[in-house]
């Protein structure tokens, strides 16, 4: 069962000079499934991830998602959809500072109008999984880059969304951090069968995913898949990436 | 955290943000509820003027009410702009338009409540003072006393106008796209085109107002009004949104200006808000301008009062026609008051002719050469001769002398048929307003020709020089002709016997009237004042965030706390007096053509007032660059 197909998405940057970002990427992603997106700066992974999570919309091309293509969808529609399929965690968390920790991690529950009850037990039992429980009470500025992006996933999950997509969830964190991160996200995709889509620079974190593709200029370069053993799969990784980056140029540089 | 909870949680652990928002509604309740408290006080209610005042109040109560209704509802796009961001998370979250449009309605409502409640609990402890201010100012005694209609009138359209306001939310948030909203007031809005056709028309548009209102004259003045003012709303929009890109984009050409020390950063960043800065430029300096004007044309007519007095050389005169059988009765009381009132005075009596002018069918005053000559030298007045018919006109009051400059013309004399030749305006005049209109000098000849055939009046002038000891004199005389006025109000065609006029009592009335007109146009004047404040704050705060990241990187290459002192302070002040500055050249020739109606200079009030506004923005300047400058310190440390 495919949880999530892209087909023949162009998106173009209208302006002084049209920037064509994306030139007719084809993506499917099995249910359950685990993807990571890697690619140099500015390969256009953050466009793509938006257009998937309905942030921005395609220039030409589709989204399927669950069956359905949500860029069609009515505005009250969309809304709903956005607040039962999707979880999305942002590259610079976007949590609101008016809220503290547990508010910002029901957010998505309290426009769905669960009840309290149910909320602050589901909230409970995320932060215990994600290790910020002794932070909830506070409010989202007073705590660390790690602590944050944890909030941001505790919030993309607790509705338990079909598809769960992340930019650079590791993006702010020391190694121990990340792998918590990892290890959390691993986690819920095999516990709660979420299928994830993850846009990310680290190698490490990429060799969590089931499946990592490479994007380049706006196209699919690439992709490999992990076979089970997760230090063969990073060597991998390492490889595709110089590889690209050699392909490129002497000096073109990934953040690796 | 329900729903609503989620919108008062974000009201009150977000207070800074809604701040500037709350305490401009609550500022505009409380005045509204300060009017109606004066304006539905019993005292108020009694008496001519004073009712009249209460009027004023009422009228002036509805001018803030409007008002609030644009301001707050300017207050609330400009406080949902800041939030763009934050509503893009929550679309993203999954929320549908229509919560967003609950929330919002939540929050506008919660703080519309919480004002009307803050600024009627303010208004009962201020209504205090401005009871004692006003009842001052007005001359009346002003119980502490809070109508309850003060009450139920300031709660219910408040609640009324938050209702609607809040309801009208839901268009502002709009129809953007996630993505815009997430990148929120980041994206900075592309610098306005300065065309070089609309410059000139804004310059040609200003220029042009002002020459017409610095040539205005009291004939004028009523056509050239509206097209004035019109030319100078469009020209100020255009000379903020085009002309001012239009010069800074001629400093920035200046190479050498332009990047000396911290002139770039200053001026990039001006030129980098320009969009929006123009747009805020230009309602603070209408607000202002519409403030300016309002507070000081009644100041000016303050010299109202020197023209009165100008109008009463004389300042108790008493007019006793051939019927009157009390003269002395009157005349005696009233010399018994000044003894009483322990008053110097000199005492005049003069007679005077009636006959009718044939030209106009009106009756006519006439006054002999030497009776004037013989005013005149106490009023320091240069005699005039006139031989045969010659005639010369005297106005009646201050004000008409203008108007009688104008042509000269003959008189027939009806009962005598005399036909008078005018030769000009006397100097005066030298007989107190009241005591007779179209006055004509004659000479002693033509009196004596028409002295058989002309009814006389004999008025009797007191005149003082500290004619505030005469405040009291002569009131049983004024009663007594009240009364007669009351008794008569009917019959049109009647006269009484005799007449009296007090300038004492006269300044008493009018003084009374302007007081209650300067509270209410300073109470109007404040909340304008206040209003363009806010809209200055809204901006500031609207960057604030972004000012803290931009000077953060302008730290790290190296900034000296001095200097970014300097450039904050620079931005701050052409933020805060540009468009001050501006709104004070509008008003400095809106008082121009004000002046051409007025005899006497108002440039003295027109200075007061201007300056006190000046000093208030001063001030207002002050307490907001250091808290803004706190705010940028601890970003950077
Ligand atoms: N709003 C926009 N208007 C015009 N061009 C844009 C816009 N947003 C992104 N781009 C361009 O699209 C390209 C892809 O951007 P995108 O953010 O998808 O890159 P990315 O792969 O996520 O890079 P990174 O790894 O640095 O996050 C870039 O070249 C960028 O300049
Ligand atoms: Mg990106």
């Amino acid at each position: 069962m495919e949880m999530l197909k892209v087909n023949k998405l162009v998106k173009t940057y209208e302006g002084k000079v049209a920037t064509p970002v994306l030139k007719g990427i084809n993506l499917a992603v099995r249910q359950g499934e685990f993807v990571g997106v890697m690619g140099p700066s500015g390969s256009g992974k953050t466009t793509l991830l938006n257009m998937v999570a309905t942030i921005d919309s395609p220039s030409s091309g589709e989204v399927i998602i669950n069956g359905m293509n949500p860029h069609t969808l009515k505005k009250d529609k969309l809304a709903s959809f956005r607040r039962r399929e999707l979880g999305f965690v942002f590259q610079s968390f976007n949590l609101l500072n008016t809220l503290t920790v547990e508010e910002n991690i029901v957010l998505p529950l309290t426009l769905e109008g669960v009840s309290v009850r149910k909320m602050r037990s589901d909230a409970r039992l995320l932060a215990d999984r994600l290790g910020i429980t002794p932070i909830l009470d506070k409010r989202s500025y007073e705590i660390s880059g790690g602590q944050m992006q944890r909030t941001a996933i505790a919030r993309a999950i607790i509705h338990r969304p079909k598809l769960l997509l992340a930019d650079e969830p590791t993006g702010n964190l020391d190694s121990k951090s990340s792998k918590d991160v990892m290890e959390t996200l691993e986690n819920i995709n095999k516990s709660d069968g979420t299928t994830m889509m993850m846009v990310t620079h680290d190698a490490f974190a990429a060799s969590y995913c089931d499946r990592v593709i490479f994007i380049k200029d706006g196209e699919l370069y690439h992709e490999i898949f992990n076979t089970g053993n997760r230090q063969v799969f990073f060597q991998q990784i390492m490889d595709a990436l110089s590889m690209m980056s050699a392909d490129h140029s002497e000096f073109s540089t990934v953040r690796v | 955290m329900n729903f609503r909870q989620f919108a008062f949680n974000n009201v009150f652990r977000n207070k800074r943000t809604y701040a500037a928002y709350f305490l401009s509604s609550a500022f505009s309740v409380m005045i509204f509820f300060i009017y109606s408290v004066i304006a539905f006080h019993p005292e108020m209610q009694e008496g001519m003027v004073v009712n009249l005042a209460s009027q004023a109040m009422k009228i002036a109560q509805w001018i803030v009410y409007v008002f609030s209704f644009f301001f707050i509802l300017y207050s609330v796009s400009a406080f949902l702009k800041t939030r763009q961001h934050e509503f893009g998370v929550l679309m993203m979250q999954g929320m549908s338009h229509r919560q967003m449009n609950r929330l919002v309605f939540l929050e506008n409502m919660i703080i519309g409540i919480a004002s009307i409640i803050v600024g009627i609990v303010v208004g009962l402890v201020m209504a205090k003072v401005g009871l004692v201010v006003g009842g001052n100012m007005m001359d009346v005694q002003l119980s502490y006393y809070i109508a309850p209609k003060a009450l139920t009138l300031t709660g219910g359209s408040f609640f009324v106008l938050f209702i609607v306001i809040s309801f009208l939310t839901q268009f502002m948030i709009g129809k953007s796209k996630v993505i815009q909203l997430l990148q929120g007031t980041n994206k900075p809005k592309p610098e306005p085109k300065a065309s070089l056709l609309l410059s000139l028309l804004a310059a040609i548009l200003l220029g042009g107002g002002y020459f017409l209102a610095a040539t205005a004259n009291a004939g004028t003045i009523g056509i050239l009004m509206l097209p004035v003012i019109v030319m100078t709303i469009i020209g100020s929009y255009f000379l903020f949104t085009q002309l001012s890109v239009f010069i800074i984009n001629l400093i920035k050409k200046n190479r050498n200006f332009f990047w000396r020390r911290t002139n770039l950063i200053t001026i990039s960043d001006l030129a980098y808000r320009m969009k929006d800065n123009a747009r805020m430029f230009f309602m603070v300096c209408i607000v202002s301008t519409v403030a300016f004007c309002a507070v000081g044309s009644l100041a000016s007519f303050g010299v109202l009062g020197k023209q009165t007095e100008l109008s009463y050389p004389f300042q108790i005169s008493y007019l006793s026609k051939e019927d009157n059988k009390r003269a002395s009765e009157h005349l005696d009381r009233i010399e018994a008051d000044f003894k009483n009132a322990n008053a110097i005075y000199e005492k005049v009596t003069t007679t005077v002719l009636y006959q009718t002018s044939k030209q106009s069918e009106s009756g006519v005053s006439l006054l002999s050469a030497s009776e004037y000559n013989k005013l005149a030298a106490l009023l320091h007045i240069d005699p005039i001769q006139l031989k045969g018919t010659d005639a010369m006109v005297m106005p009646h009051n201050f004000e008409y002398k203008k108007i009688l400059g104008a042509g000269k013309r003959d008189i027939t004399l009806k009962e005598s048929g005399i036909k008078l030749r005018s030769i000009g305006v006397a100097e005066g005049p030298v007989i107190s307003q009241g005591m007779g209109s179209n006055w004509v000098i004659i000479s002693d000849e033509v009196v004596e020709k028409i002295q058989g055939s002309s009814k006389k009046g004999i008025i009797t002038g007191y005149r003082l020089d500290a004619w505030e000891d005469a405040k009291d004199v002569g009131q049983h005389v004024n009663e007594e002709l009240k009364s007669w006025y009351e008794a008569h109000a009917e019959d049109r065609e009647a006269n009484p016997s005799f007449g009296f006029t007090s300038l004492a009592d006269l300044l008493a009335m009018q003084n009374q009237m302007y007081s209650i007109m300067m509270f209410s146009a300073l109470l109007v004047g404040a909340v304008f004042f206040i209003a363009s404040g806010s809209f200055l704050y809204f901006r500031l705060y609207t960057d604030l965030e972004q000012d803290k990241e931009r000077y953060k990187a302008i730290g790290k290459i190296g900034l000296k706390d001095k200097e970014l002192s300097k450039i904050a302070t620079t931005q701050l002040l052409l933020l805060f007096f540009i468009p001050i500055i501006v709104a004070i050249i509008h008003s400095v020739f809106a008082f121009m053509a004000l002046q051409s109606l007025m005899d006497l200079s108002i440039a003295g009030q027109a200075f007061k007032v201007l300056g006190g506004f000046t000093v208030a923005q001063i001030i207002y300047f002050m307490a907001i660059r250091w808290r803004y400058m706190k705010h940028l310190r601890e970003a950077l440390h």
